[in-house]
């Protein structure tokens, strides 16, 4: 990779920096809220059942049924299940990290057995279900831009409520407000964005970005909007310096983007632990 | 029809043969009456039903049969929930806390703005955390916690007072402080006040009414707290030989075991 120049073979990285980049930036933010609310395995249960979705479609196609879109059956199940997940933490029967884990595995075994029944080479198959940061095409740019606009901005106008029934649901639904729906619409944006992200990204790194930059903010602050700032801020820089590092080195992007990713929990940690033996 | 506007003249909210519960009836279904400017306490063993009969009267759970009819419109409800129903793990201020209270109030487009901070730090001022506001609400002790979300539950001005055992982490200092707090509230404000506790003497020291309530024996009893503290009301609910001394005018109870 070093035989031709960084700027000079800019049209090999750029779309998949830009899509590194919305992506980080997006799912770190929203990865507070999944953190604060103990749900951080909602990436890999929406992940998982995107990637249900997306076989479902395939098999079926392949199978000479009507020809469904993947990419919409995958986003869609994956929404779906995050709004389920959103709803379910009022169970009294069902813990919200039982229904993850349960999302996780079941989806995971039925992708693996629908996936035996396709002709489709390997490769295909693992990038059709988790994406490949290496490159960006045009449709994934876009549906991250569009989904990073659409979540972003009903955070923009939802912002205070959505913190609230994160916080404390049972305070605001006393006040009459309804929190089923808030929690659903912060939910099923979590969803969506973990759902495109997946596509775009991988599995992989669409899990670390939303638990490891909000995870190590978490640490650092006990200032709720200096955590969002720095969930950002390690979110986008470790899409940037991951990105730049393996293509300098020629290593494998999804791995590196997730090992920057996690390099902020290190001060993150230090501190917490000098906080625990003062 | 004039009766029953009479009826509603004080009353706040009613319960209508309502059954509470999550799946299962806790108690066969009640009806009570909570009054305009009362202050009412909700006491019983533990796990006898009372923070679901709160939660259900303020609606953050549903009756399973019957209903609530709040004849004058609902209630603007300050809620203070048991302070370990607030997740530590939010790095989140007591201002901010306070401020967050009056976010279900807002317009549809409306934004919490600096003035929703300013009254924070005046409401924090009233319970007596001036100096706390910008500290972050894990940091706080107990009763300090408490008296945020008292404090976020004052914020939006209401006309009931619901509190889920507030004074459960509190030493006896504390817990008297807060519930004098509370009666000066009522009095002062006419702010009617519904709090759970399991401390019946406490309770009754300063309720006017009394709600008492046993899931496992199936009982519900409301009153003046004069009437529903007689020895034999509460050997029927606690199963134990009850004495009711009274000191300042106010009942003493203890329980033979």
């Amino acid at each position: 990779m070093q035989d031709i120049g960084l700027w000079d073979s800019m049209f090999l990285w750029r779309d998949a920096v830009i899509a590194c980049s919305i992506a980080a930036v997006l799912l770190s933010y929203l990865g507070v809220y999944v953190v604060l609310m103990r749900s951080a395995f909602v990436s890999a249960a929406v992940s998982q059942l995107a990637g249900l979705g997306v076989v479902v479609a395939l098999v079926v196609t392949a199978a000479g049924g009507p020809n469904i879109s993947p990419i919409a059956l995958g986003v869609g199940l994956g929404v779906l299940g995050s709004g389920f997940f959103a709803l379910s933490g009022r169970s009294q029967r069902m813990t919200t990290d039982a229904a993850l884990a349960l999302a996780v595995v079941g989806a995971s075994a039925f992708t693996l057995v629908l996936a035996r029944f396709l002709t489709l080479d390997y490769q295909h198959v693992q990038s059709a279900l988790y994406g490949d940061a290496v490159v960006a095409e045009a449709s994934e740019l876009w549906m991250l831009g569009g989904t990073a606009l659409l979540v972003l901005g009903s955070h923009a106008w939802l912002r205070y409520r959505f913190l609230l029934v994160a916080f404390d649901s049972d305070a605001a639904r006393a006040q009459g407000m309804r929190t089923d729906l808030h929690r659903l619409l912060l939910g099923l944006g979590i969803g969506l964005s973990i759902s495109v992200a997946t596509r775009a990204l991988g599995a992989l790194p669409a899990f670390a970005f939303t638990v490891a930059p909000a995870s190590a903010a978490l640490l650092l602050t006990s200032r709720l909007r200096v955590a969002f700032g720095l969930a950002v801020g390690f979110g986008l820089s470790a899409a940037v310096l991951g990105y730049y590092l393996s293509f300098m080195n020629d290593l494998p992007t999804g791995p590196t983007l997730v090992a920057v990713a996690l390099l902020p929990l290190l001060p993150g940690g230090a501190l917490a632990l000098t906080r625990r033996l003062r | 029809m004039a009766e029953s506007s009479r009826e509603n003249s004080g009353t706040l909210l009613r319960f209508e043969q309502v059954s509470l519960g999550y799946r299962k009836p806790l108690l066969p279904p009640i009806d009570f009456t909570v009054k305009s400017g009362v202050f009412l306490g909700v006491v019983g063993p533990n796990g006898s039903g009372k923070s679901t009969l709160l939660k259900t009267l303020c609606g953050i759970i549903q009756p399973l049969k019957g209903k609530i009819v709040w004849p004058h419109g609902r209630a603007r409800i300050g809620y203070v929930p048991q302070r370990n129903a607030i997740d530590s793990i939010w790095p989140i201020s007591a201002r901010e806390v306070v401020a967050l209270g009056r976010v279900p109030s807002l317009s549809m487009f409306g934004q919490l703005r600096s003035t929703h901070f300013e009254q924070a730090d005046e409401t924090l001022k009233s319970v007596g955390l001036a100096d706390l506001g910008h500290r972050p609400f894990r940091e706080l002790s107990g009763g300090q916690r408490q008296r945020v979300l008292l404090a976020r539950a004052l914020a939006i001005e209401p006309s009931l007072l619901v509190l889920d055992e507030p004074t459960s982490a509190l030493d006896p200092v504390g817990e008297q402080r807060l519930l004098g707090d509370l009666a000066r509230l009522n009095e002062d404000k006419g702010i009617a006040v519904v709090v759970v506790s399991h401390q019946l003497s406490l309770t009754a020291r300063i309720s006017k009414e009394l709600a008492i309530l046993d899931g496992e024996r199936q009982v519900f009893r409301h009153g003046p707290t004069g009437e529903i503290t007689r020895p034999e009301i509460l050997e029927e609910i606690y199963g134990a030989k009850a004495t009711v001394h009274h000191m300042d005018g106010a009942p003493v109870i203890t329980f033979e075991v």
